[in-house]
């Protein structure tokens, strides 16, 4: 056969060393206004702005959201004559409008956006798997190799643990862990387990907190709170006194069940009110049907790549 | 790399327990019939077998942990007369504790206790205790054992001692590799009996706890999930279908995963329980409701010519199926992998990157996914992938006979085509009519035999992503066994725990 015209054959996914001279001075910007604090740049405004606000409001939340499948780009991609500071989001059906919708939710968020397009994942995975890339910058072989960025400001930096919970990935559809179903990935890139139920993530937030003002009540959340010590103080002895037996490799296995424990004891530390609990209508099928926004980390993909 | 006599020995190594391992372990340890596990975030599996070395305790698997023991050791309360018996909980609290911590620690880590074992968990039981009962003691005890390393992890390590780097396992150690390989779960009384009296010291010893334990229910059943993780299968209850399209999928879901369990405890029973028996059978075990599906007359063990094995049957065939159409390339790489141990690199790993062409509607599943002969780069792997896959086209995506096909637009139904040309360098090369005589060569191919010794190996040893020289050491003993006993999974299981492979490890 001497023409293919039934294939139409992609550009292979460009090396650093093949991204166009234009590729290149924009990452190199990017990175550098961030990296030395150029304010000029309105993305550097809108990092001031964030940290001046946590100070006296709310710590600071780092959130991934993933929508597998997509929209259709013309819902949401910048148009002609738009600027990455300088856009309409407010036309019918566009997939962003609710952030300038001042009438619906009080005021527009819309300078708080910053877009950010073009950028080539260089995952070497197919488009499914890509979501893997996201925030690992990984190329991926199953799974990438390294730690995820949410997981690298919340453990490896340390900014979730004055947070009752460090760090969490939610999604709609399917607990899978494959690469192209979930944004978030611990040292080694090892996939992190997701949360589909809605009532397992008000678990994860308010279980343990006090509800009301109720003195028996305090006094045995604080009890509680005194076992649960206990107990990690002896996971803690009985873990360390195993991972001097072991070599390195098992070491790091032990390393990271200690972590685990240790975000367990911020958890207990809490004292809060809790909200009321959510009621479940119905149960959460182990295998609902795909479905489409997940955050954080999630997504669904139900055809395999033939 | 540590060799004894040649063989690539296992590092000195822990592993987790698996969800599956973790509710057998509390079972038996507290006589409850709750699986706690099955709320855990699923394991992670590696070669497709959820028992390998990646399993960690990760923050969200450590609270599910903890919530899980919280529960068990409140609802063990109820049972503390038998558990923890106390006679003067008031002035001898202390010493019932100890008692206590002895046996049920012992139990709960399938080992002796040292001193340190015995100091913090008496230490944990004081501070549950104090200002509180006896009864609150013991269930700190208990809930601080069932998230212990002791309990949530099987070591290899032996006892301290290194020879030459090698670390031999401790009788309690080979006890629970025995265990937990044949059953999935701890071990029994006479197995730890058999620890203790120096019966596993040898590799006879080792052979018949291994026979016995394979014969039990738990063996049985641990068994029918080995084969169901060798295929991939066990995702039938996690497999969906588009209701508009195979409207009857939801209602069978279910029994096609009791056929595989019921169809492998038969196959146990009645035959070798060789490879062949499990591709190659001509019958199966099945409910009224996949019966019809099926297209067979009766219920129970029923005579299935045109269905052979376990690859022909709903599992499997769902499973490697999409929601709206057969999925040949998913059964043909399942075939290739699963069986075969052919390993095929994914598009990506091979820098193929091409945007396939729009599907045609009006053309039948098997000329839509021919066009990947069409281009060079596509056809280096699906000329082998392809036609294991358009063998299986008699089977729709939720494993039903059809004998044509509607593609969009068509005014008759088109017959299907699953004659095929199998040639990758196999000893079953050769032209097949469908998916039945395929599935009887491949029963019947040394390649596949070969196969299935790794396959089993692979689950047993645990190691996952590193195996490679470990299993070409399994694989040298496997060849030089006699020929009889190379082929049945209970004698695949008995060569790897006679050897050295199963006992030795790697200094750390």
């Amino acid at each position: 056969m001497k023409s293919r015209p039934m294939f139409r054959r992609s550009p292979l996914v460009p090396g650093p060393s093949t991204m166009t001279p234009r590729q290149a001075l924009a990452r190199r910007s990017f990175l550098k206004s961030v990296g030395s604090g150029l304010i000029a740049l309105p993305f550097v405004d809108m990092l001031a702005d964030s940290v001046a606000r946590a100070a006296d409001d709310q710590p600071l939340k780092f959130i991934g959201i993933y929508h597998p499948h997509g929209i259709s780009a013309e819902y949401w991609a910048m148009k002609d004559g738009d600027t990455e500071t300088s856009f309409d989001i407010a036309y019918e059906n566009c997939s962003l409008a609710p952030f300038d919708d001042a009438a619906t939710y009080g005021k527009s968020y819309k300078d708080k956006i910053i877009a950010i397009e073009g950028i080539e994942l260089l995952s070497s995975a197919n488009g499914h798997d890509t979501a893997a890339t996201i925030l690992t910058g990984s190329r991926v072989s199953g799974k990438p190799s390294n730690l995820s960025l949410d997981q690298y400001l919340a453990v490896t930096l340390g900014l979730g643990s004055s947070n009752k919970v460090a760090s969490a990935a939610l999604a709609v559809g399917t607990d899978g862990s494959e690469a192209g179903m979930t944004l978030s990935y611990g040292e080694g890139g090892a996939p992190l387990p997701k949360i589909i139920d809605p009532v397992k993530a008000f678990d994860l937030f308010f279980a343990g907190f006090v509800i009301g003002d109720d003195p028996a009540a305090a006094e045995l959340a604080a009890r509680q709170r005194a076992l649960g010590k206990s107990v990690i103080d002896f996971l803690d002895g009985d873990i360390n006194r195993l991972r001097g037996k072991v070599g390195p490799r098992e070491q790091q296995k032990l390393d990271q069940h200690l972590t685990s424990l240790r975000e367990l004891e911020s958890n207990s530390r809490r004292r809060c009110r809790r909200p009321l609990v959510p009621h479940r209508t119905s149960p959460i099928p182990p295998s609902s049907p795909p479905s489409r926004r997940t955050m954080a980390a999630s997504p669904t993909t139900t055809s395999s790549p033939t | 790399m540590v060799t004894v006599d040649g063989l690539n020995i296992l590092p000195a190594r822990i592993r987790r327990l698996t969800n599956a391992e973790y509710n057998a372990s509390v079972q038996a340890l507290l006589g409850t019939s709750e699986s706690p596990a099955d709320e855990f975030p699923p394991d992670t599996r590696q070669h497709g077998y959820t028992t390998n070395e990646a399993q960690r305790v990760d923050p969200v698997l450590s609270r599910a942990l903890d919530a899980s023991a919280t529960a068990l050791a409140a609802a063990a309360r109820a049972d503390f007369d038998n558990l923890a018996p106390c006679a003067d909980a008031t002035g001898g609290a202390e010493a019932c504790a100890q008692s206590f911590i002895a046996s049920f620690g012992e139990k709960a880590y399938r080992r002796p206790l040292d001193d340190d074992d015995r100091a913090s968990l008496l230490a944990l039981y004081e501070a549950g205790a104090e200002g509180a009962s006896y009864e609150d003691g013991i269930e700190l005890v208990i809930r601080g054992i069932l998230q212990s390393p002791g309990f949530l992890y099987l070591t290899e390590i032996g006892d301290g001692t290194v020879t030459d780097n090698v670390a031999t396992l401790t009788p309690h150690e080979v006890a629970s590799e025995v265990s937990y390989t044949i059953t999935g779960g701890p071990p029994d009384a006479a197995l730890l009996e058999a620890a203790v009296d120096g019966t596993l010291d040898t590799p006879e010893g080792v052979e018949a706890e291994v026979r016995r334990l394979f014969a039990t229910e738990a063996g049985q059943t641990h068994a029918v999930q080995l084969i169901r993780e060798w295929l991939g299968i066990d995702r039938i209850a996690a497999t969906a279908k588009d209701a508009t399209i195979y409207p009857d999928f939801a209602g069978v879901r279910d029994a096609m995963g009791q056929e595989t369990a019921d169809f492998v405890r038969e196959v146990l029973k009645t035959t070798p329980g060789t490879v062949a028996d499990f591709l190659g059978a001509d019958w199966t075990v099945i409910d009224p409701a996949l019966a019809s599906v099926y297209g067979v007359s009766g219920s129970g063990r029923v005579d299935t010519p045109d269905r052979i094995g376990l690859l022909n049957q709903g599992a499997f065939l769902s499973v490697y199926g999409h929601a709206h159409e057969t999925a040949p390339v998913l059964r043909g790489v399942a075939v290739m992998r699963r069986v075969t141990c052919f390993d095929i690199e994914l598009p990506t790993n091979l820098n193929v990157q091409i945007v396939p062409p729009v599907p045609d509607p009006t053309k039948t599943t098997r000329e839509r996914f021919e066009v990947h002969a069409l281009d060079a780069d596509c056809a280096q792997c699906h000329r082998n992938i392809d036609p294991l896959g358009f063998s299986f086209e008699l089977f729709d995506s939720m494993g039903a006979y059809r004998a044509e096909e509607w593609p969009k637009d068509a005014t008759a139904g088109i017959p299907i085509d699953s004659v095929v040309e199998v040639g990758f360098g196999m000893d079953f090369d050769g032209p097949y009519d469908d998916s039945n005589a395929l599935a009887k060569a491949l029963a019947a191919s040394p390649t596949v035999q070969d196969c299935f010794a790794r396959q089993v190996f692979r689950s047993a040893a645990a190691e996952g992503q590193s195996s490679d020289p470990y299993e070409k050491s399994f694989h040298d003993l496997w060849e030089a066994v006699p020929s009889d006993q190379q082929g049945a999974l209970l004698d695949i299981l008995v060569t790897y725990a006679k050897s050295q492979l199963f006992t030795l490890r790697g200094a750390p």
